[in-house]
């Protein structure tokens, strides 16, 4: 599977990225909004992991620039658990909304695999 | 008049008759006879003729014949002497004898005796001579006569002149004791006036009066009547010897002049005195100061009841004409000084009536007045009465205040009250340096207290949105750090160091994230939801946040009360704890112990209690009372908002909880707070 990482955090693209790459996935990464819009419209990934706040441009702006050209499935990360959750990550397009921190990289690698799939 | 006699002298050549007196007719030869004198003749054939034309006539020569008889021509002779004293008498006789001679020259002082036969040229020359001698004598006597009518007139002069100087030296005299009177009187005036300038009051000056005219029997008492600035009409005066005082409504125009009679105000006072009123004197006083103060309304009258005879009256009106001025003086002044006693009266009772405390203080900071809240126990400074101090307060603004000449306010600590301090400098009259200032001192404590509590809140609100961002900012990071631990752990063989190193980077990102978890919940500002929750387990959620303060003591914990529930919020409980635990750490400046414990409360089950006790100094006692309040601090400025102890108290009452301490100097303190436990559960 092509695998989408955007986040401004290294250490989250390092270890999302070694866990992913540990099963076999290709990865690619941007460290923003901007950069993964347009890796996004390059690449056409299967699986986009996508942040929510970061500089340039930020997840759900991304979401919204891409549209309809967008490819894959969408899973909304965010550490600032109280402005978003499920239902407001779905609603922006989203296929799935998981809150940081991460209590187990490999449970997270595990869902975003069967939303993929 | 003198004139007239002069003419009369003149014209004396017109002499009064001759008179004739004999048995014998005058004989026609004699009565033709020109004589140098213009004269007529007068004849008496009788002795009785005679006597009465001697008695009753004027005549210049008499001639008597003694052909009457020798004896009735001597006695006619003599009384010719006597009622014709100028006129010249002559005895015409037969025979010349001795006796007659003799007789009619000493008796009758007859200047000639003729014979009876005579040559009329001889009688002729007799005549003139008799004529002439007469002339001679009336005009003697005329002189004398006018002589003595001088001597009479200037005896008179020299008597009226004795008059006058007796007059003049009698007026002289007279002034001499009028000066003497009115400078007694004078005297008097002035021990008067002396006397009223030393009187304050209605009743002294009135007092004195009444002294004044005790010499006046027929005189009553004064009644001194007077309205200022349209105010009722104030009457004064004496009952049975004692000063009376009331007021009355009257509204009669008082008299501008001396008036003996005023029937309406006299009605006026028989109303007011219940009693009937004699003729009754009023005199005006002119109240020159209190009218210009009570713009233009101000008048006076003295009344006096009166039955004085008008001689006395008049003396009476004199005497108190003398005295209005300096009467009216005195009371305008006395009238002045009330209203200003008045004024300051009204003054002090607004500023005592005023909730903060006001003081009149000097530039060495003495207190010159103040009012009642301002206490004063003796003290002259103000720092001394007012804040207990030794020295100047600080944050004082008076010092400020007269420098700047203008009003300045500074925050000033007395006890555990907070004053802002107003000091408004008083303009010295000359425009110059003031020295003094008025100081109002408004108790802020609770303004500044409330103050502070919303600035806590903000400060709170602000350390909540702070928290959030850098936890957004550390769960970033610490999320990467631990799946990469994670990942990392995957691909480490089980067994090596590598692996239980990774391990522990897990569990120290695991206690990072959890941290960051209960920041924001502690920070967390919003009224959150109460909840049934256990002592021991906000103790466990708080004591995280506190790896930092216990490091350097020895910790103990010992909870034991995790099966009951207390409702709290819990995040408002657990900085409760976070403050007895932080405060009994920075308490113990040497490492010592801190223990927490927890268990159902031993005087009352239906409580939970948890203790945090140290093993610091303890509490001295002078600040016992003062640590559960606000702002009280005892740590360094910037390390402590002195809001701890006070919040953790109003938090566990809120919760329906208490908290004290125990402490012994030198062994430690220990803090209580107990709570109501609401649930039990197995």
């Amino acid at each position: 599977m092509k695998i989408l990482i955007v986040d401004d955090e290294p250490l989250v693209r390092r270890s999302l990225g070694r866990a992913l790459k540990s099963r076999g996935h290709e990865i690619l990464e941007a460290e923003d909004g901007a950069q993964g819009l347009q890796v996004w419209r390059e690449h056409k990934p299967d699986l986009i992991f996508l942040d929510v706040l970061m500089p340039r441009m930020t997840g759900p702006q991304v979401l919204a620039e891409i549209g309809q050209q967008r490819s894959g499935k969408v899973i909304l990360i965010s550490a600032f658990s109280g402005e978003h959750n499920m239902q407001t990550a779905l609603q922006m397009g989203a296929d799935l909304f998981i809150p940081k921190p991460f209590d187990d990289i490999f449970a997270i690698v595990t869902v975003a695999e069967d939303l993929a799939k | 008049m003198n004139l007239v006699k002069s003419d009369a002298l003149k014209n004396f050549r017109a002499a009064d008759p001759i008179l004739w007196v004999s048995k014998d007719p005058l004989p026609a030869e004699y009565r033709a006879l020109a004589l140098t004198v213009r004269v007529d003749w007068a004849e008496a054939q009788s002795a009785i003729q005679a006597e009465r034309l001697l008695q009753s006539g004027r005549f210049s020569v008499v001639l008597i014949s003694t052909d009457l008889d020798e004896n009735i021509a001597l006695d006619l002779v003599y009384i010719a002497k006597v009622h014709q004293a100028f006129a010249s008498r002559m005895i015409r006789s037969q025979d010349l004898n001795e006796r007659i001679v003799r007789e009619g020259i000493n008796r009758g002082q007859v200047q000639r005796i003729i014979p009876q036969e005579l040559d009329i040229k001889t009688f002729q020359g007799f005549l003139n001579g008799a004529l002439e001698k007469h002339l001679q004598r009336s005009q003697q006597s005329m002189l004398l006569k006018e002589s003595s009518q001088r001597n009479r007139e200037l005896e008179g002069l020299t008597n009226s002149l004795e008059e006058i100087v007796e007059e003049r030296t009698l007026h002289i005299e007279i002034s001499h004791t009028e000066e003497s009177e009115k400078l007694s009187r004078e005297r008097l005036l002035i021990r008067f006036i002396k006397e009223l300038a030393g009187q304050g009051s209605f009743e002294d000056i009135l007092q004195v009066l009444r002294k004044e005219l005790r010499k006046f029997h027929k005189l009553g008492d004064p009644i001194l009547a007077y309205r200022v600035g349209g105010a009722k009409t104030a009457l004064m005066s004496f009952h049975g010897g004692q000063f009376t005082q009331s007021e009355s409504s009257i509204d009669i125009e008082f008299p501008e002049k001396y008036h003996p009679n005023h029937p309406e105000l006299v009605r006026h006072f028989a109303n007011h005195y219940g009693r009937p009123f004699i003729k009754t004197l009023i005199f005006p006083l002119e109240l020159k100061l209190i009218r210009q103060f009570a713009e233009g309304k101000a008048e006076a009258i003295l009344c006096f009841e009166s039955s004085l005879a008008d001689k006395e009256l008049s003396f009476f009106l004199e005497y108190v004409n003398d005295r209005l001025g300096p009467l009216s003086m005195a009371l305008d002044r006395v009238l002045l000084e009330n209203q200003l006693s008045s004024f300051s009266y009204r003054w002090e009772k607004t500023f005592d009536s005023m909730k903060d405390p006001i003081a009149i203080v000097d530039v060495d900071y003495e207190v010159i007045r103040s009012n009642k809240k301002f206490s004063v126990n003796g003290q002259k400074k103000c720092y001394e009465t007012f804040a207990g101090s030794k020295a100047v307060c600080q944050g004082c603004p008076v010092g400020q205040a007269l420098k700047e000449k203008s009003p300045e306010s500074g925050q000033i600590k007395v006890g555990p009250r907070t004053y802002q301090v107003h000091s408004y400098p008083i303009a010295s009259e000359d425009g110059g340096r003031s020295t003094t200032v008025v100081n109002q001192y408004v108790d802020i404590t609770e303004s500044r207290e409330l103050y502070l509590k919303v600035l806590q809140s903000e400060k709170m609100g602000a350390i909540g949105k702070l928290a959030g961002h850098i936890a957004h900012e550390l769960n970033n990071p610490l999320t990467g750090l631990r799946s990469l631990a994670q990942v990392l752990l995957h691909e480490a063989p089980k067994g090596e160091s590598l692996h239980s190193d990774l391990v522990e980077i897990e569990k120290a990102a695991v206690r990072s994230q959890k941290i960051i978890k209960n920041l924001l919940e502690f920070s967390h500002n919003d009224a959150q939801p109460q909840a049934l929750i256990s002592v021991d387990e906000i103790v466990e959620k708080t004591l995280p946040m506190l790896k930092t303060a216990l490091r350097l003591h020895r910790f103990q914990l010992h909870l034991g009360a995790r099966h009951v529930l207390v409702k709290v919020e819990p995040h408002l409980l657990q900085q409760v704890v976070f403050n007895l635990v932080n405060n009994a750490c920075q308490a113990m400046k040497d490492p010592g112990t801190l223990t927490v414990s927890s268990a159902i409360s031993e005087k009352n089950p239906k409580m939970v209690e948890l203790r945090v006790a140290d093993t610091g100094p303890g509490i001295p006692k002078d600040i016992q009372s003062k640590i559960f309040e606000a702002f009280f601090t005892t740590k360094k400025e910037g390390l402590g908002t002195g809001l701890g102890l006070s919040m953790s108290k109003s938090i566990v009452e809120r919760f329906g909880g208490v908290v004290h301490f125990e402490t012994e100097l030198g062994r430690g303190t220990t803090f209580f707070i107990t709570l109501p436990i609401k649930e039990t559960t197995a």
